[in-house]
């Protein structure tokens, strides 16, 4: 929503209104506010409602600007308005999807190899000191526990790209992975809840439990995380400084609408699984204050200060050359003739 | 000091023309707000039916008996949820009937002294001032760490009968059907505190009279006349039970399955509906959640038309009973 506050602000002021995906959001609400403190005549609000949400919203015109995990599908794009001019995509962070657990007694992190967290989300493997676990994790004292499936239960970008991941992992192993592609999928045997927080909680509630979520989340809630065979077969921590991150991200080919697809990285560092996530622009914006605002906003997110700050809150350091392509395509974003 | 004279001259004089006016005109309003109520609820139900229509002609009636959910494979069925929504109602209505109307009788029988009594009576209603998130939360971090240790007993040494035949991981039935019973313990127990103090003391008193105990009394003479009151508690406790959302999907697990286990993790209609409608999208993955909404309607509907023609069938045998003895008992308000 675009405005003209008038609660005896001086005129001038812009108000912006975002809204889309939970896995940024503690991101984008502290870019929106160190950018607010420095330019205060110049505000955004986000609400992280779900990328879906944030799909929808945008497409109908109520918000400024979307945000998604999972990009947005062609038959997405084709429903958008014609007045926008079509959309920018663009990629403004990245971050970690982790597998947490919750294993009483096992100090060291658990290692998984790509056969065996496949065939755990299959529910091929169900308990936790079945042979495939084991024979990498040699030094520790593995349960004999029923492995719980912890899932969302909620339609989510986390969900998109994490089976994006584990699909392409299931074709290179040839096995067949059943639940498919999507934001929300048919999990064989598992329990549910809504948003990252919530599987948090519910991996923390549940012996025995593993899941998906985003490294941040899973942070904060102390869980114990997975270290992750990738496609080099080393296996590899989620680290602090987002390394095995960016390792992930780099060389990765950049199409032309910048939905870049990390899905299975080839880099012997890399952590297997990491996800871009996106903010849903116009092309052209009808008012030419709110196209110059979005528009050096955007650019003042790509700062280095900036991608620093994502650094401190647990996402990944995008490359360089896909924050200058971000630059260039930054330029298309005008005001409509 | 007015004459009395006026005052009587007052009283006789026909309505003026404004107080007509005022009396025609609050008939008619009554009756717009009542016929409002009926166009919101056939507003509702058009609506949802409405939005259903894809999804209807698309999986039919078997949506209602299929039990996989995978609406990005354009497959969709909620017989696990239909099943979980009754299970856990079932469970929460049959406890906090047996509590509530327990605290009811404990709350109108003089068993306390009356100030005691009030401040009893207003812990129980605050009960349902607590949001339901509230209780989701307090589900998870107090109840499932409580009863956990029990049931998992029960899993080993019992687990050969079906209701005990998976272990309680964390989220489940049980626990989930264990806080909907607090949660309509307040509605049950005031409207059938309500109804058991309805009951003419006059009632109590022959029946003391005539020697009765206490029990007696209350079992043989202020339960069975205050039943229509108490009935209707209990139906207003499954429509609630029915339709709770939030603690439920906080607790339920919300996993698509069926089994006859008390502690195995399930869905319900309405935890169904809150997980999946932020992000539904296309007219299909919409519509198949507002038909589960439809489906839940009607669910609710069926509940409380049964408790009606239960209350209704009790109270012709009772009429039948009254006209044969001529003795009128004190009509129990709903």
């Amino acid at each position: 929503m675009f405005g003209i506050s008038g609660c005896g602000a001086p005129s001038g002021d812009v108000t912006l209104q975002g809204s889309g995906a939970t896995f940024p959001a503690p991101l984008y609400k502290r870019w929106f506010l160190e950018y607010y403190r420095q330019n205060s005549a110049f505000r955004v609000n986000y609400s992280p409602i779900g990328s879906g949400a944030g799909i929808r919203q945008f497409t109908s015109g109520l918000v400024s600007f979307g945000a998604s995990d999972a990009g947005m599908s062609q038959k997405e794009i084709a429903k958008l308005p014609e007045k926008f001019g079509g959309v920018l995509l663009l990629p403004m962070t990245a971050g970690l999807i982790v597998l947490s657990y919750n294993v009483a007694g096992v100090q060291q992190p658990i290692r998984l190899s790509r056969t065996a967290y496949v065939r755990m989300f299959l529910r091929e493997i169900t308990k936790w000191n079945a042979p495939e676990i084991a024979k990498d994790n040699s030094g520790l004292k593995l349960p004999d526990q029923s492995i719980t499936v912890v899932t969302r239960a909620d339609s989510s970008g986390t969900t998109y790209a994490f089976t994006t991941h584990m699909a392409a992992v299931s074709k290179a192993l040839g096995v067949d992975w059943t639940p498919g592609v999507d934001k929300s999928v048919a999990w064989k045997e598992s329990i549910a809840a809504q948003g990252n927080d919530g599987v948090a909680a519910l991996i923390q509630l549940t012996p025995g439990a593993i899941g998906y979520i985003e490294y941040g989340y899973a942070k904060l809630a102390g869980l114990r995380m997975a270290a992750l065979e990738n496609q080099s077969h080393s296996f590899i921590l989620p680290d602090e400084d987002g390394k095995s991150g960016e390792k992930a991200l780099e060389g990765a080919e950049i199409p032309d609408d910048l939905q870049i697809k990390v899905a299975d990285p080839k880099s012997s560092e890399a952590y297997p699984i990491v996800t871009y996530t996106w903010i849903l622009s116009r092309k052209h914006y009808e008012d030419p204050r709110e196209a110059e605002s979005l528009k050096t906003l955007f650019l003042h997110c790509l700062e280095d200060s900036q991608q620093k700050i994502a650094q401190e809150l647990g996402y990944v350091k995008m490359p360089s050359p896909v924050v200058a392509r971000l630059r260039t395509e930054l330029q298309k974003l005008t005001a409509a003739r | 000091m007015v004459p009395v004279t006026q005052e009587r001259k007052n009283i006789a004089r026909p309505p003026t023309a404004r107080e007509r006016a005022v009396d025609v005109s609050f008939r008619w309003i009554t009756r717009i707000v009542a016929g409002l109520t009926a166009v919101v609820v056939a507003l509702i139900v058009i609506l949802v039916a409405k939005q259903a229509v894809p999804a209807i002609v698309k999986y039919g009636p078997h949506f209602v008996v299929s039990t996989h959910w995978d609406a990005g494979k354009g497959q969709c069925g909620i017989l696990p949820e239909i099943v979980g929504t009754l299970l856990s109602s079932t469970i929460g209505v049959a406890l906090a009937a047996v509590f509530g109307i327990a605290v009811a009788v404990f709350l109108t029988e003089e068993f306390i002294p009356r100030w005691l009594e009030s401040v009893l009576k207003n812990v129980v209603t605050l009960l349902a001032a607590i949001p339901s998130v509230v209780y989701g939360l307090w589900g998870i971090f107090v109840v499932i760490p409580a009863i956990r240790p029990g049931c998992n007993w029960l899993h080993g040494h019992l687990g050969w009968i079906p209701l005990f035949s998976t272990p309680l991981l964390s989220v489940g039935l049980l626990p989930a059907a264990l806080v909907l019973t607090i949660m309509i313990l307040p509605t049950v127990t005031a409207i059938s505190r309500d109804a058991i103090a309805a009951v003419d003391p006059l009632l109590r008193e022959a029946a003391f009279g005539m020697g009765a105990t206490r029990w007696e009394t209350i079992l043989g003479v202020t339960l069975p006349t205050s039943r229509r009151g108490v009935y209707g508690a209990i139906v207003l406790g499954l429509g609630r039970a029915l339709g709770e959302t939030m603690a439920l999907a906080m607790l339920v697990g919300s996993a698509n399955v069926i089994s006859p286990s008390l502690f195995s993790p399930a869905d319900t209609l309405a935890a169904l509906l809150a997980n999946k409608f932020p992000e539904a999208a296309s007219p299909l993955d919409l519509g198949a959640l507002m038909y589960a909404a439809l489906v839940l309607l009607i669910l609710t509907l069926l509940v409380n038309m049964g408790g009606e023609w239960i209350m209704r069938r009790d109270s012709e045998g009772e009429g039948a009973k009254r006209a044969g003895t001529k003795t009128g008992t004190k009509e129990v308000a709903k």
